[in-house]
């Protein structure tokens, strides 16, 4: 997923979906997971945010991949 | 939708201060937040058991360095760490804050902070509570008011429960604590995280009603964990709503974040499975590390008034400090009207000082007393030393009770005294020590001098049986609120580190006892350099999960890894001991901990009074009951002839085994070469063989000094200073007691009394580096002025340093060589007596069961296998015989073998396997293994036919009750007939060995050696040829490993006790060697060795050249080109004996006693 972060706090401020860059206009939740270092490590930011149409995505920032990916519930 | 819930009136009155509250709630509302206003208030340090992942120092370094001013402790259920915690805040600056997160009956958790010292004491009075339970001590009528109510009992009776508190307790303990209502598991958060806003306002009500308003503080916890932000927006609305002020906390559970690698491994070991198979116990992320105060505050930026509450109330608990306001006070004594201690003191010891001493004597024994007395009475102490009499009062009460009043037994001492009060007159005038200080030249000022800033030791040994009494009779006499043992926190070491690391990470059982097995028992740390030497892990270790065991087995090392009990301190106090430290019950039923180990209890100024448990004095009493019970004239320790040349010629010659503190590997070597000869030569012989003076280098120059002065070719002793020689001219100018560090730094540096004792005790401690750093400047300083030059004064401060905490006090030697002589006296004179009764109290000592018999086989020692009807439970002597006692057979236990003798007692011999069968219930496994070792012999069975009837005789394995476990009865049908009965051939003497060895760790008339030896080429010599032959002969030998010994000091040098049938040799293998042959030197139990003899200054030893396993070295031996050659006949060890069922080298393995283990 490709996103456009803040370049001063690092977080995202708009996300593109399916070509379509959609801003986000709020930041609900921030928590992180640290796992599974002993196999694959997982190290993940993830993010509950609002779209500017209202809508909620939760996305998270890979950071061994140093990527972005939305999270499918 | 939740946010409206329970606003009403109720919750608007109950925003009002209780009548009681001491501060307002505005106090908890100052001026806008900064960085610096946040204190740490929720810390686990390793001593929440298995869940904190740092060490109080590691985290009060990484805080100083994040510029803390304050900082609490609150670890689950206890304060084990918190005095080392307070200590080690104070030293950085930073205000020690003690508190706990207690858990609940209903499994929540709830954070505690103490503000003043009345809060100290309800926290230690709420954790002694959750531990108690319902195995709780019962508060004596003049205790006041704590209610030990029993919580509901949700754990059994009889298993090691978790602590748990009812929350009812909480509002009678409330004075001077505040409450913070806790992390993700309290109550507040489960309940608004249900959504039950109603059940949390009516539980913040309750807090304030316990606590008062100013004393509560809703915990807002934001570790970035799914659920947080809107927990803590609840909390605060919800703190809001009832008028009740936030507070930031961190809920850290280690100091860095690269921590939560070993915290995860940490939950995984508590849970006692893989990370894979803790996922929903671990903590989900990285943030649960001491933050930087600024980042905390970024953190909390919505909620500032958080931070300041932080700050606020770490003000407010800083008018508590652990380190300085405990109010310990040793009991008082009581004395007649009109009398003092002191009077009471100085009329025993003046009394008694005119029955111990001759007229020749008195004049300066009655100047040693009073200078002492003087010192005593000037510390206020006399109290103290009427107190120990007492002790050793009520142990000689329990002595009789144990002993009985008749008998020889009666009229042995209930314990004696060793450490520095064996140096004191007073403490041998009031029977605590049993050494005359004057006859053995010892010191005083180890035990106590003029400066001295805290109560001496005073340590008594008891033979096991009385001192396991004493305690529970202490208890009684002090009330369990009065008195607790010591705790020990037992520390990940390499071998621990490995199993439970690797466990975690999932690595396979036999990878980690194979690592384990092969490394050397050192520091944790070292694991990467154990790994490297092993050639199946050598590629592997940067790969995981390897890399992850190195790193983390490091990390662990030093880690406390549970609660122990001491090997005998015990806290006697005269204010309630619950109101100064927590206690909780010990694994051992009627025992209580104090939750503080003996560097806490220092720090504390509690008196720690030693009952050491001392396995020789109950073999010596023991000897000495068996020797009129075998017909000879009963014996008085106490007068021997201490001077026996008969006695000193056998420990000269090194034949010390099974003897006190004189028998190990190490000190025979060191007795051929030091030929004691008297008391005096046996206290420098036990203080020698110790780390500490091996490390001081003070053990060669000392042992060729001796041997120089034997030759008649002494040269004066080597002395680092002029200033030194008086202090050390006794030990030939090297330190060999703890009495010369306090000498050599009076001498040398001008310490006082006082200051060298601190000296002392600082080396002695596990954390004392800062009280060394100052210790060294005095010390320097104090020389140079002096006159002494600085190298001179690092060399010798070196030497004190090195010797470290490893040394004996002379006083304490001087006891122990007494034992050592008594111990050996039994041995030369009595030599099936003393071996009966070392039997008879294993575990001790230095060597195995099987090496003891096989010793005392070569002193004429009949050793006779266990039997139906002549065994006793215990072995039992008869002549130079000793029978070995039916209880030592494994799975029968003393239960099993009281009831057989009982019977046989009661109704006669038994006549038969089957009448053992028929009158004594026994489970097939006590049968089969008696059976194994001979036990039927007698009734003209052969053991294999005797195994075969026990099968129709008993039910089988799952049978006979759960598990197998239970007694099983014979069903109700007839015994077999003659008919049933089979011919089975009888068991060779390699099965009857293994069978003696697997079911007794001894066999009583075969050694594997003796059975192997006509397969081995003659080449190979045995032990009883090697004295007749030359020095640098090169020569082969073979047997079985009983010690293995790599210590520290010796340079990589690896020792090895091999024993065949004959006797012992020690081997050299030098490092290389070591390299080359590691795992066969460090696993394998029987072993070939090719090495060059050296028979020098009175030692034997066989330099190793080549080392083989035994099952391999055949092929060494096989002789292609010569097979007349009979130094090269094979060694057929794996080939069938043709009356014996199996010789093959596996079964060689099995054999080998697990005690073999490197040490």
């Amino acid at each position: 997923m490709q996103i456009e972060a803040n370049p001063r706090s690092g977080l995202p401020r708009a996300l593109c979906e399916r070509g379509l860059w959609r801003e986000i206009t709020r930041i609900q939740d921030i928590w992180h997971v640290d796992d599974e270092w002993w196999r694959e490590p997982i190290n993940r930011r993830y993010l509950a945010v609002v779209l500017s149409d209202g809508t909620l995505r939760t996305i998270f920032h890979d950071r061994v991949s140093d990527r972005w990916f939305a999270q499918s519930y | 939708m939740r946010g409206n819930e329970g606003k009403g009136e109720r919750g608007k009155e109950e925003r009002q201060p209780t009548p009681d509250s001491r501060v307002s709630t505005s106090r908890l509302c100052a001026s806008s937040p900064r960085a610096s206003d946040y204190v740490e208030l929720h810390l686990h340090t390793a001593f929440s058991f298995l869940d904190g992942a740092s060490l109080p120092e590691e985290i009060v370094g990484r805080a100083a360095d994040l510029g803390y001013t304050a900082l609490a402790i609150t670890d689950h259920d206890g304060l084990h760490g918190a005095m080392e915690f307070a200590r080690a805040a104070r030293a950085t600056g930073i205000a020690p804050i003690t508190g706990v997160e207690l858990t609940l009956t209903d499994d929540s958790h709830l954070t505690l902070l103490a503000e003043t010292g009345a809060g100290y004491r309800n926290l230690c009075r709420l954790i002694t509570a959750a531990y108690a339970g319902p195995n709780l001590p019962t508060p004596r009528d003049d205790e006041d008011a704590l209610s030990f109510t029993p919580p509901r009992p949700v754990w059994k009776q009889d298993e090691a429960r978790p602590p748990r508190l009812d929350p009812a307790l909480l509002a009678t303990h409330a004075e001077g604590v505040i409450l913070l209502t806790g992390c993700r598991r309290g109550a507040l958060s489960r309940l608004v995280d249900a959504g039950a806003w109603q059940e949390a306002r009516r539980l913040l009500d309750r807090y304030v009603a316990w606590f008062g308003v100013a004393n509560v503080a809703v915990e807002l916890q934001h570790n970035l964990v799914f659920g947080d932000t809107n927990r803590i927006a609840a909390l605060s609305r919800l703190a809001e709503d009832t008028g009740l002020p936030t507070v930031a906390t961190g809920n850290v559970h280690y100091h860095r974040p690269e921590r939560h690698r070993l915290q995860d491994v940490l939950v995984a070991i508590r849970h006692r499975t893989t990370l894979d198979g803790c996922h929903r116990g671990r903590l989900p992320n990285a943030q649960f590390a001491l933050r930087h105060p600024a980042e905390a505050a970024a953190r909390f930026a919505a909620y500032p008034e958080a931070i300041r509450t932080s700050r606020v109330l770490a003000e407010r608990c800083a008018a508590f400090d652990l380190t300085r306001d405990l109010a310990y006070l040793f009991p008082r004594y009581p004395t007649p009207p009109g009398q003092t201690p002191d009077d009471v003191l100085t009329d025993i010891c003046r009394a008694e000082l005119h029955r111990r001493y001759d007229e020749g004597d008195l004049a300066t024994a009655s100047s040693r007393l009073e200078e002492e007395l003087q010192l005593i009475i000037r510390h206020g102490l006399s109290g103290f030393f009427l107190l120990y009499r007492d002790l050793l009062e009520l142990a000689r009460e329990v002595s009789i009770e144990v002993r009985g009043v008749d008998g020889y037994a009666a009229t042995l001492p209930p314990g004696r005294g060793r450490g520095s009060s064996v140096g004191s007159i007073v403490c041998y005038l009031i029977g605590l020590s049993h050494v005359d200080p004057l006859a053995h030249n010892l010191m005083l000022g180890r035990f106590i001098n003029d400066e001295m800033s805290s109560i001496p030791d005073i340590d008594l040994d008891f033979p096991r049986e009385i001192r396991e009494q004493l305690i529970l009779r202490v208890y009684e006499r002090f009330g369990a609120d009065h008195a607790a043992l010591v705790c020990a926190f037992p520390t990940y070491r390499l071998r621990s580190a490995v199993r439970d690391v690797g466990k975690a990470l999932g690595i396979p059982a036999a990878d980690l006892d194979r690592i384990a097995k092969l490394s050397e028992p050192r520091q944790a740390g070292d694991l990467a350099l154990e790994l490297e030497r092993i050639p199946e892990y050598a590629a592997r270790r940067h790969a995981p999960p390897w890399c992850h065991l190195i790193d983390l087995a490091k990390e662990l090392a030093g880690f406390p890894r549970h609660v122990s009990q001491h090997s005998g301190g015990m806290i006697i106090s005269s204010a309630p001991l619950v109101d100064l430290v927590p206690v909780q019950p010990a694994a051992m039923e009627g025992r209580y901990l104090c939750q503080w180990d003996k560097d806490s209890c220092d720090d504390a100024g509690f008196i720690k009074i030693d009952f050491l448990a001392l396995g020789m004095l109950s073999l010596v009493e023991e000897a000495l009951q068996l020797i009129p019970a075998n017909g000879k004239d009963p014996v008085d320790l106490s007068r021997i002839d201490f001077t026996d040349p008969a006695v000193y010629d056998m420990i000269c010659s090194g034949d010390t085994i099974g003897t006190f503190q004189i028998e190990s590997r190490a000190q025979i070597q060191t007795l051929l070469r030091t030929q004691p000869r008297c008391l005096e030569d046996l206290v420098v012989q036990v203080a020698i063989v110790r780390p500490g003076p091996i490390i001081g280098g003070a053990v060669n120059p000392y042992v060729r000094q001796r041997e120089q002065a034997r030759r008649g070719v002494a040269t004066p002793p080597v002395y680092d200073h002029p200033f030194l020689e008086p202090v050390l001219r006794e030990t030939l100018g090297v330190v060999l007691y703890q009495e010369q560090v306090l000498g050599v730094s009076m001498a040398l540096a001008g310490f006082s009394a006082g200051q060298a004792d601190q000296l002392r005790r600082a080396m002695t401690r596990k954390r004392s580096r800062e009280a060394m750093n100052r210790l060294w400047t005095q010390f320097r300083d104090g020389a140079l002025a002096r006159g002494v030059d600085q190298a001179t004064a690092e060399t010798v401060f070196r030497k004190l340093t090195g010797f470290a905490e490893y040394g004996f006090p002379k006083s304490h030697a001087a006891a122990f060589a007494v034992l050592a002589y008594q111990s050996s006296w039994l041995k030369h004179y009595y030599p099936s007596e003393f071996l009966c009764a070392l039997l008879n109290n294993q575990p001790m000592g230095f060597y195995p069961p099987h090496v003891l018999t096989n010793d005392a086989r070569r002193h004429q020692v009949r050793v006779l296998p266990p039997d139906f009807n002549l065994s006793d439970v215990k072995c039992a002597v008869s002549g130079n015989a000793v029978r070995i006692g039916l209880g030592y057979v494994a799975e029968v236990g003393e239960d099993v073998a009281t009831r057989l003798v009982a019977d046989r007692a009661a109704n006669g011999p038994f006549a038969s396997l089957a009448d053992v069968v028929r009158r004594v219930p026994l489970r097939i496994e006590a049968a089969e293994n008696l059976v194994a070792v001979g036990a039927a012999d007698n009734f003209g069975l052969g053991r294999r036919e005797a195994l075969w009837q026990l099968g129709l005789f008993l039910p089988a394995r799952g049978f006979g009750g759960k598990n197998g476990k239970t007694p099983g009865r014979q069903l109700p049908m007839p015994l077999p007939v003659a008919q049933d009965m089979v011919e089975l051939p009888p068991m060779g003497p390699w099965e009857q060995m293994a069978g003696d060895y697997a079911m007794m760790g001894l066999s009583p008339r075969y050694h594997p050696l003796g059975l192997l030896r006509p397969r081995l080429p003659r080449a190979i010599r045995t032990t009883a040829e090697i004295p007749t032959i030359p020095d640098g002969a090169r020569i082969q030998v073979a047997g079985l490993v009983v010690c293995r010994q790599r210590p520290g000091t010796a340079k990589g040098i690896t020792f090895l006790l091999l024993e065949d049938e004959h006797g012992l040799l020690n081997v050299i293998v030098f490092p290389d060697l070591y390299s080359e042959h590691r795992h066969v030197v460090r696993g394998e139990p029987f072993l070939v060795i090719k090495g060059v003899l050296q028979q020098r200054n009175n030692t034997i030893n066989l330099v190793a050249e080549r080392i083989w396993p035994l099952s391999e070295a055949r092929s060494h031996f096989q002789a292609p080109t010569d097979p007349g050659d009979p130094s090269l006949v094979t060694i057929d060890v794996t080939a069938r004996q043709s009356d014996d069922a199996d010789t093959g080298l596996d079964h060689v393995r099995q054999i080998a006693p697990a005690s073999h283990n490197y040490r």
